[in-house]
Order: C-alpha cells, then structure tokens, then sequence
C-alpha cells in the first residue's frame, strides 16, 4: 500500500469529522458542507504531490474548502447529486450535537460568505490578518473589512456578546458617507 | 467579543464534528480511493507525457518479444468482458464517486454502460482458441492477482453514436507487476492470432510506449471479418504501478488517447 492510501485513510477515520465542522462553519449547510468536504480530500488527493503526513493533508483539505465555498464552483444542484455517497439526507440530525451546531450556523447566516469565511479563518483556524488575505486571495484591508463588518452584524444578532472590536481592526470608524433623513 | 466569538465558532464546529462522526461509524475509504487512483494515475502519466509514440510494432510476432508467457492466462472467475469488471464495492449512480459528469469528445462517461464483450462479438470465431477467449478477462483488467494488484475499478463508458469506449482502472503493487499484467495481455493476444491462422478472424497487437518514460501500452485489434472492417478494440496502458484498460466496441470511434488525456487534465 502506498503512503497516500494510509494517510488518506487515518484522514477519514480520525479526521473528516473535524473538516465538516469546519466547513459547516463556512456554510451553514450541512449537505454542502459535507459535499466540500468530500470534494476537497477528492481533490487534495487526487494531485501527485506529496503527502507525508495526516497534518500537513488536513491543511491541504481545509484551504480547498475554503477555496471551493469562496468561488462557489459546486452548484447546490451539483453538490446534491453526490450526496448517495455520504447519507441519506431526509434522516433529520441524528444527534443533540445537531443542535448546538445549528444555533450557530444560524447566528452566521446573517452574513455573507466573504464576512463567515473571514470570521471563520480568522476565529475558528486562529489564521492572522495577512493570512486569512492569503488564503482568500485578497487583501489584508479587506479582510479588516470584512471582519469589521461582520461583527456589526453579529453585534444586532447576538445584542451584547460583540460588544468590542476586532482585532486587526482599530476600532476607528471612518464614515465615507452615512444617508440620514434629518438634518 | 473575540473569544466569545471563538468559543461560538469552536463549539459549533466541534458539534458538528460530533454529529457527523456519530453518522458515519464505517469506514469510507474505498470509496475515496476509488476516485482519487484513478486520477492520480492519470496526473501522472500527463505530466511525463506528451503523445503517444509507437516504440515497436508487436503484431503476431510477439511470441518473439515475450518468449515464456504464451501460456499465461489471467485467473478469473468472470470471462466475459468489461461489463463485468468491477469486484469492488459499487456506490449507486455515478461510479466516478465525485459525482461530477466527466466529458470526453462532449459525451459524459455512463457509469451503468459497458462494452459489448469480445465473445458477442467474435464467440464462434474465437471459440476454438483458450488464448483468444481469456482476452476478455484483460480488457477488463482481471485476473493474475498472484502479481500483486487491487480489484479492478469499471468506471464506466463513453457511448457514443456508434458504439461505446469502456474504462476501467487497476492498481498494481509495483510497477514491474503493471508492466508483467501487459506483457501477458501481449502474449495472450499473440497466441490468440496464432491460434486463428486459417480462419477468417485475425488479431493484431501492437505494443506502444511513452516517450522518455517507462510506460507503455498494449492495443489488441479482433477483427472477425477483414471485409467488414469491425473490429473491436482492447487497449492497455500502464505507467507504473496504476493501469487504465479502454475498450472501443466495433464501430464505435476510438476514443482511447482522448480518455487518457481527460483524465489527466480533469473535470
């Protein structure tokens, strides 16, 4: 057996779980985010690099995640027609776990993909400023942006919990223009 | 904020773990490396490759290039071709397991077709000859597990107006066994053409390699009868230790090289 079949293999039993958890982040959808999922080992896997450990294919799958929702190249359509290779998706959430994970994946709608994707790199994989840039291909103003955005929506959604700024961000707000009806 | 925000992310992405792993006890990994073998099979052989270049012509001749293996026959329990191919466990629907329609000369790969076998073909002709009979089991890649080798993946076929290009994959434990699985197809399909000297059928094979690279191909030629032009057509090809088998029914446009190619380039 060759060494991509054992890490490929340690990947899905120990790891896959903790891919779609992160992906769910991103999405907020279960079926696509397991279809990211499956996608991104597929993909991953599937270039003659090489891949000498569990880790380092873990960081390889969770940039083609984040890389696919960003881009958007599976279509809701597309991502369905494969779900026979995962579960039966009319089976409700199995679990309690299913739960807490909605609550969350449900404050996060609120934003779009470019705000979770940052929210999510930036909170949940502890990635810097430049490197949530880097990963997303755009700039590091534009991930301030995006972060300082996001967390005025989570503020409205969550009332107190956001109550102070990003990091990476300074707090400083500069109005560019603001429509107001009275003068 | 920050750290309640990370809390957040990281209880719901732990949640979700959880559920997902509760759902999913056994293990999938056949399934992923029924995509991914294939693909990285033909990634590699793209990269070294640039064309096909015919490195020696075979043809009945070929028991002098492969003295000793006349005899070889691939041990299967199914001998009647491609149809029949895959022994691994088949997910519903598109067996490409990505699900994404693969495309080769604008006619997307049906994982249900399969090409007609040689024996609808060409069984009465080749009815006499034991060599002729087992070529079936090569164009779909069985048999000679004593080299070393996983059970064939049957991805499916290209159909056309005309007929269908059949693919199917096989890795080997080492590369010598890739190369000693084609060299017993070349001298199977030799014995076969010997064995029909006389009669109106006739078999042509060709051995073909890769510029500057170690790998090569075998294509079979079965024609029953040379008036009418048919013939069906088996190719072989292996770069190190993964083989890819394409079948092109008689009639069918021969399809082979564009399916290697696509394969290596991706959906």
């Amino acid at each position: 057996m060759r060494a991509w079949h054992g890490i490929l293999d340690t990947l899905i039993r120990e790891r896959r779980g903790a891919l779609v958890g992160f992906a769910f982040m991103l999405t907020g959808d279960r079926p696509t985010a397991e279809d990211l999922v499956h996608d991104a080992i597929i993909r991953t896997f599937s270039r003659a690099r090489r891949l000498d450990d569990v880790p380092s294919a873990e960081a390889y799958v969770r940039r083609a995640i984040t890389t696919q929702f960003i881009n958007g190249r599976r279509s809701r359509a597309t991502a369905r027609a494969k779900q026979h290779l995962l579960v039966p998706r009319d089976a409700p959430p199995a679990d309690a776990h299913a739960g807490e994970a909605d609550e969350v994946a449900r404050v996060l709608r609120v934003l779009t993909p470019r705000q979770r994707a940052c929210v999510v790199l930036r909170y949940l994989e502890d990635l810097s400023i430049d490197q949530t840039a880097e990963r997303l291909s755009v700039t590091s103003g534009a991930v301030k942006r995006h972060v300082h955005d996001a967390m005025q929506r989570l503020r409205g959604e969550l009332g107190g919990m956001v109550d102070d700024a990003p990091d990476g961000f300074d707090g400083r707000t500069t109005v560019i223009a603001r429509r107001s009806g009275a003068r | 904020m920050s750290e309640e925000l990370r809390s957040m992310l990281a209880r719901g992405a732990r949640a979700e773990a959880a559920r997902f792993d509760g759902e999913h006890v056994g293990g999938e990994t056949t399934v992923y490396e029924r995509a991914i073998a294939p693909r990285r099979t033909a990634r590699r052989l793209i990269e070294i490759a640039g064309a096909f270049v015919v490195i020696g012509a075979v043809g009945v001749g070929a028991y002098a290039l492969f003295p000793g293996m006349g005899a070889q026959q691939p041990v299967t329990g199914s001998s009647d071709g491609a149809s029949s191919t895959s022994s691994a466990p088949t997910p519903p629907g598109d067996q490409r397991s990505d699900g994404a329609a693969w495309t080769v000369d604008g006619i997307n790969i049906d994982a249900r077709s399969s090409a007609m076998p040689l024996s609808t073909f060409a069984g009465p002709a080749l009815s006499a000859s034991q060599s002729c009979l087992a070529l079936a089991a090569f164009a779909s890649l069985d048999g000679l597990g004593e080299l070393g080798a996983s059970a064939a993946t049957h991805l499916g076929a290209f159909v056309g107006e005309n007929g269908v290009n059949d693919v199917t994959t096989r890795s080997f434990d080492t590369d010598a066994s890739a190369q000693q699985y084609l060299d017993a197809a070349a001298s199977q399909a030799a014995a076969c053409s010997g064995e029909l000297a006389g009669t109106d059928a006739s078999v042509d094979v060709v051995r073909l390699g890769l510029l500057g690279i170690p790998g090569t191909a075998v294509r079979v030629r079965v024609t029953v009868d040379a008036l009418s032009g048919a013939a069906w057509t088996m190719w072989l090809y292996a770069d190190g230790s993964e083989a890819v088998s394409v079948v092109v029914e008689p009639g069918a446009a021969d399809s082979a090289l564009a399916i290697v190619t696509s394969m290596v380039l991706g959906p």
